[in-house]
C-alpha cells in the first residue's frame, strides 16, 4: 500500500511539473527542415531589413532566455525600461530565444514589449527550445514569420554589418539550413565590416553550468565551427546555457550569454558596442 | 646501438607478453554506413581487436575511417574481477577523433567501472575532452559517460542480441546529455568466426525537450576469435 501511494505521489508530482515528457521522445512542433523551408518561403517574399544608423559606433541590446510567464515579467519590464531610457544609438535589440516558458505566453511577452515597438525599436528574435516545445511553432510563425533570416546595418562611414539568425531550437540546425548558411555566408564574405550569427543553442561546454541542457551532436558542432571560421563570421551569439562563456575557436568568438529569467543565478542582459571592435557589457538586473 | 636496444626491448616485451597472455581474443573487420543531419549519407570501415594480456586483463583497440573525412580510434585497458554474481570491470581509455574536412581534432581520456552478468551490464565513468582547431584548444570539463545494456542469451550461444542506451560508441564519446540508443547482434558461423552487426541511433535535442531525429550509423562485419 505504501509503495502504491508513493508511486501515486511521484506520478502526481511529475504531472504537476510543467513539462511535456513526450518532448523527450519527439517534438510536437515542426521539424527543423520544415521550419527552415517555411522561413525561406517567407524570406523570398519579404526580403531582408536594412537598418541605417547615424554613427559608425552603435549599441545592440541582447537578451536571452527570458522564459516569460504571466507572473514573471519583472526582469523583462526592467530590460524594456532600461532600453527605452537609452538615448544613444541603439535602434534594435536581439532576442536569443526561450522568449516564453510554455504555451500561451507569447501574448504576455508581446504586451510587455509593446513600448519598444511603439518607440520604433525593433526586436529580432531567434527561437529557443521553449518557444517550440509545446507545439508553439504555429504561434511563432504567425508572430515572427521566420526563424532563419538576416538583416544588415548600414553605418555612415565604414560600410555594413551583417546579422544572421539560424534556427537551433531543436538542438540541430539540420543539413538544409547549414548548407544554405554556408552558401549564403560564402556569397557575402568580405562585404561586411562585422558578421554576427545569432542562435539559441550554444556550442561549447567549458564549464558545468549547463548540467541539464543539451548541445548539438559533436559532429554538428565541429561542422558548424568549421563553417563559421571559413565564412569569416566574427561573433556567434547564443543563449540556452543561462550562464556566460566566451570562447575563441578557429578565429571565431563565441559568446554564450546570461539569461534574463527571474530568480536565475545571475539574471541580466548585455549591451554590445559595434564599432571598430565588438565590445560586450553585462547589465545585471536582480 | 639505439636500434639494438629498441629491438631488445620490443622482443623482451613480446616475450613477456607471450608468457603472460592467456584467454580469448578477437579481431573484427566491419563495414560501416549511416546517415545524419550533418553529413547526410556516409560509409567506411573499422578494424578492431580485443587482446587478452592476462587472465584478468584485456586491451582493446580499434580504428574507423569514414567518407565524412573522419578517422577515429580507441585504446582501452580493461581489467576485470569475478564477483559472486557477474564480474566487476574497470576501464581506462584514450580516444582520438580527426575531423579532417573540418580541420578539427579531439582527444579524450576516460576512466570508469562497470558490472556485468550474462544478461545485464552497467558502466559509469568520467571523461575529459580536448578539442583542437587551428591554434585554439577548447578543454571541456569532466563529463560522465554511461552505458546500460540488456543481453538476450548467455555468452557462447549460437546467436545473441543486446540493446541499451549509452552516450558513447566504440568510436565516439558524446557529451552526457546526448544519448545514443543501440542494438548489437552476433551470429556464430564457425568455430572461430562470427558475423556481427550493430545499429546506433542518435536523436537531437532530447534534453532540449524537443527531441527529433538526428541520425544513425550501422556496422556489419566478421569476427575472428583466437586463444592464447
Amino acid at each position: 500500500m505504501k509503495k502504491a501511494l508513493s508511486l501515486l505521489m511521484a506520478l502526481c508530482c511529475l504531472w504537476a511539473c510543467n513539462v511535456d515528457y513526450l518532448g523527450y521522445i519527439y517534438t510536437r512542433s515542426a521539424d527543423v527542415d520544415t521550419r527552415f523551408a517555411q522561413s525561406m518561403e517567407y524570406n523570398a517574399k519579404a526580403g531582408f531589413p536594412s537598418i541605417s544608423v547615424a554613427d559608425d559606433n552603435y549599441r545592440v541590446y541582447i537578451v536571452t532566455d527570458i522564459h516569460t510567464t504571466e507572473k514573471e515579467t519583472a526582469n523583462l519590464d526592467r530590460f524594456v525600461a532600461d532600453y527605452l531610457a537609452d538615448d544613444t544609438s541603439a535602434p534594435f535589440c536581439i532576442n536569443l530565444g526561450d522568449i516564453v516558458n510554455d504555451k500561451g505566453q507569447y501574448g504576455v511577452f508581446q504586451s510587455h514589449t509593446a513600448p519598444l515597438a511603439n518607440a520604433g525599436k525593433q526586436i529580432f528574435s531567434t527561437p529557443g527550445n521553449h518557444d517550440i516545445f509545446f507545439g508553439e511553432w504555429d504561434e511563432w510563425i504567425s508572430l515572427y514569420h521566420t526563424s532563419c533570416y538576416w538583416f544588415e546595418v548600414i553605418t555612415p562611414g565604414r560600410g555594413k554589418d551583417l546579422f544572421l539568425s539560424l534556427d537551433s531550437a531543436g538542438g540541430t540546425m539540420g543539413k538544409a539550413q547549414a548548407e544554405w548558411a554556408e552558401d549564403f555566408l560564402n556569397g557575402v564574405k568580405g562585404k561586411y565590416r562585422h558578421i554576427t550569427v545569432f542562435t539559441h543553442t550554444h556550442f561549447w561546454k567549458r564549464d558545468n553550468s549547463q548540467d541539464a541542457t543539451g548541445n548539438y551532436s559533436l559532429e554538428e558542432t565541429y561542422a558548424l565551427a568549421s563553417l563559421f571560421s571559413r565564412a569569416g563570421v566574427e561573433v556567434v551569439l547564443a543563449g540556452h546555457d543561462h550562464a556566460t562563456e566566451t570562447t575563441l575557436f578557429k578565429g571565431v568568438r563565441y559568446e554564450t550569454l546570461e539569461s534574463l529569467k527571474m530568480h536565475d543565478i545571475s539574471p541580466g542582459y548585455n549591451i554590445f558596442g559595434y564599432g571598430q571592435d565588438i565590445k560586450r557589457t553585462f547589465v545585471p538586473v536582480e | 646501438m639505439k636500434l639494438k636496444l629498441l629491438i631488445t626491448l620490443v622482443a623482451g616485451l613480446l616475450g613477456a607478453f607471450s608468457l603472460l597472455a592467456q584467454g580469448t581474443g578477437e579481431v573484427a573487420l566491419l563495414g560501416v554506413g549511416g546517415q545524419n543531419r550533418t553529413w547526410g549519407g556516409f560509409g567506411g570501415g573499422a578494424l578492431q581487436a580485443s587482446i587478452p594480456v592476462t587472465k584478468r586483463l584485456t586491451i582493446q583497440t580499434g580504428w574507423q575511417g569514414l567518407s565524412s573525412g573522419t578517422v577515429t580510434g580507441l585504446l582501452q585497458v580493461q581489467p576485470f574481477f569475478p564477483l559472486k554474481k557477474g564480474e566487476l570491470f574497470i576501464d581506462a581509455s584514450a580516444y582520438y577523433g580527426g575531423f579532417y574536412k573540418n580541420g578539427i581534432g579531439e582527444v579524450l581520456a576516460a576512466a570508469g567501472a562497470g558490472w556485468r552478468t550474462a544478461h545485464f551490464s552497467a558502466q559509469l565513468g568520467l571523461s575529459v575532452r580536448w578539442i583542437f582547431g587551428g591554434a585554439d584548444t577548447v578543454m571541456e570539463p569532466i563529463d560522465p559517460y554511461y552505458r546500460i545494456a540488456g543481453t538476450l542469451k548467455k555468452p557462447g550461444s549460437q546467436w545473441n542480441i543486446s540493446a541499451g542506451i549509452s552516450n558513447f560508441t566504440r568510436y565516439q564519446v558524446e557529451r552526457a546529455m546526448q544519448p545514443i540508443f543501440f542494438i548489437e547482434g552476433r551470429y556464430r558461423i564457425g568455430r572461430k568466426f562470427s558475423l556481427v552487426g550493430e545499429l546506433n541511433i542518435k536523436p537531437a535535442g532530447m534534453f532540449h525537450l524537443t527531441a527529433t531525429w538526428y541520425g544513425f550509423s550501422a556496422g556489419l562485419g566478421v569476427v575472428y576469435t583466437f586463444s592464447l
